[in-house]
């Protein structure tokens, strides 16, 4: 009895590591400014399995626009990148990163589309992803949401400005970096 | 120690019982056909809480087109139905429902957009939303995946055919064959 209870503690504890996350708030994004959210309720988690080498991710937006998409993904800070994150292809294939300036500061980057968080009649909404296995490796990173769904994607309003600005970013303001490590 | 044992015990029957879902498999869609889906690993699995009346609902797809957006929800099958599911709208603003015809059948559907699956560069992706507290109620039902994101929702690719159009349904494989949820 005492051996079984042992296991069912390790199985408990084994669990509740892997699943250990950081939570950051998002701010406002840096092409809209005036995009709706409770800045207070809104966050994204993430934590790394060192053993499976994934990355998963949870966006919450709360108090966004009502029946709304709006597409996520992270953009990290690199000089070149290969073509893939996990099972995701970085936008434009990967290679050298692109020069893009923002509230004033300029940096290189390459953007991974992860998913949509859609909002119910309350502007709120939630999308989890998990990606991996993931090249180990440090990565200086964004997480972003954007005004819509289809950049980059097929099935969505397509590569337009309405629906590819930024409206919401993590940490921010841009250039701003949460460093993920995989071992 | 027997007694810690037994509360660990109890603690995981419960949240067992709570999490006990149906699975049921996708079929091609009422709209389109052909779009590329490894049916034997794709799924759709649901459950309801009795406690909080609030219906889990976990769509996965395998093997579609990579790197697309399939929106997903529920169409009802009824006479009238509420303004909303949960904390969901449904399109139209609920009434009576709507007289639609597909695959020869004809029923009246109410629907719900719930959210949206995004597949990686292997054509797979998964989405869990959870919905509720929901009207307690027996509700007959079709789960269904979009050919795009947008549809009824801002901020996609509008509601047009090429957005609307159903690519999977289920349980199908025939638009009015219908799964039952009851919300207690």
């Amino acid at each position: 009895m005492k051996r079984i209870f042992l296991v069912v503690v390790a199985l408990f504890l084994s669990a509740s590591a892997a699943s250990a996350g950081t939570t950051q708030k998002w701010t406002a994004g840096w092409d809209n400014f005036s995009e709706a959210l409770n800045y207070t309720k809104s966050k994204i988690s993430w934590s790394v399995n060192a053993t499976t080498h994934k990355l998963s991710v949870t966006f919450t937006l709360n108090g966004a626009t009502p029946s709304k998409l709006y597409q996520v993904g992270i953009v990290p800070f690199c000089t070149t990148f290969p073509a893939t994150f996990g099972q995701f292809p970085v936008d434009g294939g990967g290679g050298t990163c692109t020069t893009i300036t923002r509230q004033g500061v300029t940096a290189s980057a390459v953007t991974i589309e992860l998913g949509v968080v859609t909002t119910d009649i309350h502007g709120n909404g939630s999308f989890t992803v998990v990606i991996g296995p993931i090249a180990p490796g440090t990565y200086d990173v964004e997480f972003q949401a954007r005004n819509g769904a289809g950049c980059e994607l097929t099935g969505g309003a397509g590569n337009q400005t309405s629906d590819c600005e930024d409206d919401f970013q993590s940490p921010g303001p841009f250039g701003t970096t949460t460093t993920i490590t995989i071992p | 120690m027997k007694r810690m044992f037994l509360v660990v015990v109890t603690l995981l029957l419960a949240a067992s019982a709570v999490s006990a879902s149906t699975t049921q498999k996708w079929t091609a869609g009422w709209d389109i056909f052909t779009e590329p889906l490894n049916y034997k690993k794709s799924k759709i699995s649901w459950s309801v809480n009795p406690s909080t009346s609030k219906l889990t609902v976990t769509f996965t797809l395998a093997g579609a087109t990579p790197s697309k957006l399939y929106q997903v929800g529920i169409n009802f099958i009824c006479t009238t139905f509420p303004a909303t599911f949960g904390q969901f709208p449904v399109v139209g603003g609920g009434g009576t429902c709507q007289p639609a015809t597909r695959q020869g059948v004809t029923e009246t559907i109410a629907g719900v957009d719930l959210g949206v699956v995004t597949t990686d560069m292997n054509g797979n992706g998964s989405f869990t939303v959870v919905v509720g507290p929901i009207t307690a109620g027996t509700y007959v039902l079709e789960f269904i995946a979009n050919n795009g994101a947008g549809c009824n929702l801002t901020g996609g690719g509008g509601t047009t055919y090429e957005t609307c159009a159903v690519d999977f349904q289920s349980p199908g494989p025939i638009f009015g064959d219908t799964t039952t949820i009851i919300v207690p």
